[in-house]
């Protein structure tokens, strides 16, 4: 209870007291006032019959005496008696007239249209006298009476019924209000006391009033009320505990619920049905970067990347019909972040009705890791398809191109046999250089087969290798063809170090200077430029070499055909066509990749490839 | 033998082979054949086109071949691209292709079909076969064969 109550209670008991006992004075007053009143009119009643009695008397004791003396003139007599009748109470005046003309008085003559003239009570009576049978009026006689005396009577038995009306009501209103105290106001008053004290972590005391035994055999009314009141107490006292209970296991549930909320390793939101978030946890906030404050009260568009508009439409749409589902479908979903980056996510919505309406949980799970896992193995299988597709490439070409020899080696022992039965000797030498050429074609091939299938066998280490160096070593081995076709080659200064397997990368820069030299233009001397053609400056990690020839080039349509196992282009030069082959195994299986470019026929080629950059 | 040899008019093949001791194997074969024959020999894919299609150094050719004889691995242009360029060209696309070759993978045969290869041999490796074949060969597309022209 606030200080405010309590003082209005005070007020309120004052104003209770204060009313008792004015509406008692005034109703005793009303009541002295009425029974004055009407005991004074009695008093008044009496008093005007005990001068109509008086008049009588008068006239009956005086009448026979007074006409008697008239008939006689004897005055003397006369001014006695009237005398005599003056003397009583309240009469004022009396007078003997005949006609109009006074001849007797007595007393004071009360002035004529003076203020008291309305007190006055005149009674007249004729004076006959029976003489001879005749009756003779001998004149009229008026006797005057003044009220002045009967009022005053009255005034003063009024104001004495009054005084005693009124200190008899006095003292019974105190009684009344002593004996009320005592019975009823003081509980009152306790009971208020008791009202007031109460509160909810108190409320074992229970109301006991003075004087009362809570188990007296009379109930009267107060006994009842503060049997109510202690009950009211009890049931108070209870539904507080439920209450209080009530409370412990909400905070308890809502323990439970911050900790499962925050712990959780998704990203959890609660958003209202105006798209409005509610709540955000710890994990959303890591995230997302942003802060509580950030997010609490606002769209949540804020955490959709721009440029998914239909957000928006598509929430209103699943308020509508909400339903626990994952989000997106098939679509990779994304957490806009505070930094404008972006998250993949996975996104559970599970609708939770609430007496504020449905609001909508959403699970965010962050798969960045998930997907690149998935990406690696996407691209992992790729690379084992492609291995796989070039290991079929590799059997199929490697057992078409075995089984020729063999079919030219068993060919040719038919043709020799028939050529020897037939006589035809001078083809005997031809048939038979086929048969050896077959079978050195067969070791070639299969000695290209095994150099290849060693390649990337991880057995010989990386080492820093400066591919200046490299080059000059590899010039150095090819100084016989340099020096017979006459072919001129310069290599760029400078070039970086890397980090291959030396003997492999040789055999690359060998491959591909022999190649520039062998199919040179006739009558044109070879040229070939080494150089670096992108020193990893766009930042793919990888550096970029060419190897430019000025021989007979290659068409467009032929440059994947010459990378081919046993492909070559040219029958009229030498080799099994391995070679560019195992160069593209050597710069795969270093990381890199090989392709070639050209201006066309007798434009020369450039062979370019592609190494990580190790520095 | 029962079939009609129309005299006068030499059988007239397109070999086109890569391996010159396959080309000479062939040709050998087809001079002890029954039926008169004239053999174009190229040696890679490009040349076979320019041969069908009578440019550059056989622009002066004035005759289609009765039959081609195609080799699948080809330098330049592949065989089945060969193939696939004779059978989608209005001009070549009657001219019976046999595919000659050591393949015998399923691929080879299902994609030489499905460009609409007349047929597919592989080449034999035991010799008295390989001749064989070639006469057969050489009597069934000239003397049983009614041909496009």
């Amino acid at each position: 209870m606030s200080n405010e109550n309590i003082t209005s209670g005070i007020n309120h008991k004052q104003i209770i007291a204060r009313k008792f006992v004015l509406y008692l004075l005034i109703s005793s007053a009303l009541i002295s006032v009425f029974v004055v009143t009407l005991q004074t009119y009695y008093e008044y009643d009496t008093q005007l019959a005990n001068i109509e009695s008086r008049f009588d008397d008068i006239e009956s004791a005086n009448r026979e005496s007074v006409i008697n003396a008239l008939w006689i003139a004897d005055s003397q007599q006369i001014n006695i008696i009237l005398r005599g009748i003056t003397q009583l109470p309240s009469i004022k005046y009396v007078t003997i007239s005949e006609g109009p003309e006074i001849i007797y008085s007595s007393g004071n003559a009360p002035a004529l249209n003076n203020s008291e003239s309305n007190n006055l009570i005149v009674r007249s009576h004729s004076l006959y006298k029976y003489y001879q049978d005749k009756r003779i009026k001998l004149g009229e006689m008026h006797i005057t009476a003044s009220l002045d005396e009967v009022y005053e009577n009255l005034i003063t038995i009024g104001t004495k019924t009054f005084y005693h009306e009124l200190t008899q009501m006095f003292i019974i209103t105190a009684l009344i209000f002593i004996i009320f105290y005592k019975l009823v106001g003081r509980h009152l008053e306790k009971m208020a006391q008791y009202a007031r004290s109460l509160n909810l972590q108190e409320l074992d005391t229970p109301l006991e009033l003075d004087g009362y035994d809570r188990m007296q055999k009379e109930a009267d009314e107060l006994s009842h009320l503060v049997n109510a009141i202690n009950d009211m107490r009890l049931n108070l006292k209870s539904s507080n505990q439920e209450k209080n209970a009530l409370i412990q296991s909400l905070a308890s549930s809502e323990t439970k619920f911050r900790g499962v909320f925050e712990s959780s390793a998704d990203g959890v939101l609660l958003v209202n049905h105006k798209g409005m978030i509610e709540m955000a946890n710890a994990t959303l906030q890591n995230m997302s970067g942003f802060t509580e404050k950030e997010l609490i009260g606002h769209p949540v568009e804020t955490l959709v990347p721009k440029r998914f508009t239909q957000h928006e439409q598509l929430r209103q749409h699943y308020s509508n019909k909400p339903a626990r589902r994952q989000m997106g479908g098939n679509m990779v979903l994304t957490l806009r972040c505070k930094d404008e980056s972006e998250v993949p996510v996975e996104i559970s919505l599970t609708p939770v009705k609430t007496d504020d309406g449905t609001i909508f949980a959403a699970m965010l799970q962050d798969i960045s890791q998930r997907r690149q896992a998935e990406q690696e193995k996407e691209k992992l299988l790729q690379s084992l398809e492609s291995k796989n597709a070039e290991l079929e490439r590799f059997t199929y070409t490697a057992s078409h191109d075995l089984k020729s020899p063999l079919v030219t080696i068993s060919g040719f022992i038919g043709l020799l046999r028939n050529d020897i039965a037939d006589g035809h000797n001078e083809r005997i030498a031809t048939d038979l250089n086929r048969i050896s050429d077959a079978a050195k074609t067969m070791q070639q091939l299969l000695d290209d087969l095994l150099a290849l299938s060693r390649i990337g066998r991880a057995t010989v280490p990386h080492t820093k290798v400066p591919l200046n160096t490299l080059i000059n070593n590899v010039l150095e081995m090819l100084t016989g063809v340099i020096d017979s076709t006459g072919a001129r080659i310069s290599v760029e200064e400078n070039l970086p170090t890397v980090i291959v397997e030396e003997q492999r990368f040789k055999e690359v820069f060998l491959n591909l200077i022999e190649n520039g030299i062998k199919y040179h233009q006739s009558n044109v001397k070879p040229e070939i430029s080494i150089g670096i053609h992108n020193n990893n400056s766009d930042g793919n990690g990888l550096i970029t070499l060419y190897v430019r020839d000025n021989g007979i080039g290659i068409k467009s349509c032929y440059y994947h055909k010459i990378f081919g196992l046993f492909d070559r282009l040219d029958h009229g030069t030498e080799g099994s066509g391995i070679g560019l082959s195992i160069v593209k195994r050597i710069i795969e299986v270093h990381g890199g990749s090989i392709w070639v470019e050209s201006e066309g026929q007798n434009h020369g080629s450039t062979f370019y490839f592609s190494i990580p950059d190790n520095n | 033998m029962n079939a009609q040899i129309k005299h006068g008019e030499a059988l007239r093949i397109l070999l086109v082979e890569d391996n010159s001791a396959h080309a000479e194997m062939v040709a050998r074969s087809f001079e002890n054949n029954r039926i008169a024959n004239v053999i174009e020999h190229v040696s890679d894919g490009e040349q076979a086109l320019n041969y069908l299609y009578r440019r550059e150094q056989y622009s002066n050719v004035k005759t289609k071949p009765h039959v081609v004889l195609l080799d699948l691995r080809l330098p330049k242009i592949d065989g089945l691209e060969v193939l696939r360029d004779i059978k989608t060209s209005s001009e070549l696309k009657s001219i019976p292709v046999v595919i000659l070759t050591t393949s015998s993978a399923d691929v080879d045969v299902a994609q030489a079909y499905d460009y609409h290869a007349n047929s597919y041999l592989v080449k034999p490796i035991d010799f008295d076969n390989f001749t064989k074949m070639m006469d057969e060969l050489g009597y069934y597309w000239l003397a049983w064969n009614h041909k496009p022209f």
